[in-house]
């Protein structure tokens, strides 16, 4: 009697850690297998990037001096021209100021451009790499709504969770 | 019957080493050190990691400043200790990783380009600072200095002193921000928060 109830202990031992073991191989088979996938709105998350948003806003002090500087001219030159007395040198004087005015802003717009673009993505680059990896992501695709990613749908959109990450972090202190 | 026992005890043997190494082998998050911040156990320093540029905002404590003065005198510790606590004073540290020479020399390609960047940093930097305490008041630097080491190390400090709100509370947490023009790596942040900041009023 008590040979068999050892038996039968050893028994239901042996065939719970089958169990388990079976359950556990599973489970990894199944991660590896569950290839996760997330598409992200690329234009969405670089615009709405708090970083991005505060360094346009230092970005617009200069800009709007520049066409402050533009619209001072465009008055004077508008002025100069109802004016019979003014010298036709005085007045293309005028004119090449606006002209180089004009260069200015467009210089100093596409610089503030390239500079705000090259910062964010030097940014956002580790963070994406960090969401993929604490989120279990095999792949990020970027979608920018002109190619590849025509359509998706809620089931692959990650775009408002990883704008939310990347913010936090950068309010945080990142 | 004895046979069956002992193939039973393999067998559960067996699994259960499986189960050891299986356990052993799960992957583990990488710690990803090409972005992050890491605070100090007071939370009174943010080392904030961007890339292979490592940037350190530490807020110093009235006590810590005070010995390093090493005043003995009551009334002068008194009237020191006035002065002090009525501004926030931050040393901010910028370093780079595998980079051990001083961050003025790197990836320049002449002596105007080191030269135009000493001058930022002794004299332009301040304005790319600024505080924000709580959700309300930012504050630009009352003072600034540019701790130039004479390329001795591999790190440059900035010392920034701001003016205390005469209605501050430590219920406030303390947001410093940083435009690093120089090396293009945008705003950096740093939060000292407000539990950490009652601390630091206290010491």
């Amino acid at each position: 009697m008590r040979i068999k109830s050892r038996f039968w202990i050893l028994g239901i031992i042996f065939f719970l850690f089958l169990c388990t073991f079976v359950f556990v191989v599973s489970q990894l088979i199944i991660r590896n297998h569950d290839k996760k996938i997330a598409v992200v709105d690329v234009v969405k998350l670089f615009n709405e990037y708090h970083m991005k948003q505060e360094l346009e806003k230092k970005a617009e002090g200069q800009l709007r001096y520049l066409s402050l500087v533009i619209d001072s001219l465009k008055t004077e030159i508008s002025v100069m021209e109802l004016n019979p007395n003014i010298s036709e040198t005085a007045l293309r004087a005028v004119h090449n100021q606006y002209g180089q005015a004009q260069v200015a802003f467009e210089r100093a717009y596409e610089e503030n451009s390239l500079i705000v673009n090259d910062v964010v993505w030097k940014r956002l680059n580790p963070l994406l790499e960090i969401y993929g990896k604490q989120r279990g992501f095999h792949l990020i695709i970027g979608a920018t709504g002109k190619a590849n990613v025509l359509y998706l749908d809620d089931y692959f959109d990650q775009t408002d969770d990883l704008i939310k990450y990347v913010n936090e972090k950068y309010d945080e202190g990142n | 019957m004895k046979n069956t026992m002992k193939g039973i005890k393999i067998i559960t043997l067996v699994i259960a080493i499986c189960l050891t190494l299986l356990s052993c082998f799960h992957s583990s998050l990488d710690k990803n050190t090409s972005a992050g911040v890491i605070s100090s156990k007071d939370g009174l320093q943010k080392d904030i990691i961007i890339d292979s540029f490592f940037v350190s905002f530490q807020l110093n404590p009235t006590a810590n400043l005070l010995k390093r003065e090493g005043l003995t005198e009551e009334k002068e510790l008194k009237a020191r200790t006035v002065q002090l606590d009525s501004m926030f004073w931050f040393n901010v540290s910028i370093s780079i990783k595998g980079f051990n020479q001083s961050p003025l020399r790197y990836q320049i390609s002449s002596l105007e380009q080191y030269e135009s960047r000493l001058n930022y940093y002794l004299n332009e930097a301040a304005n790319d600072f600024s505080l924000v305490v709580g959700n309300s008041d930012t504050l630009l630097p009352s003072v600034y200095w540019f701790e130039n080491n004479q390329n001795l190390l591999s790190r440059e400090t900035m010392i920034i002193g701001y003016q205390r709100p005469k209605d501050f509370v430590a219920l406030q947490d303390l947001h410093l921000s940083y435009f690093d023009r120089i090396f293009g790596n945008g705003i950096i942040k740093a939060t000292i928060e407000s539990r950490d900041l009652k601390r630091y009023l206290s010491m």
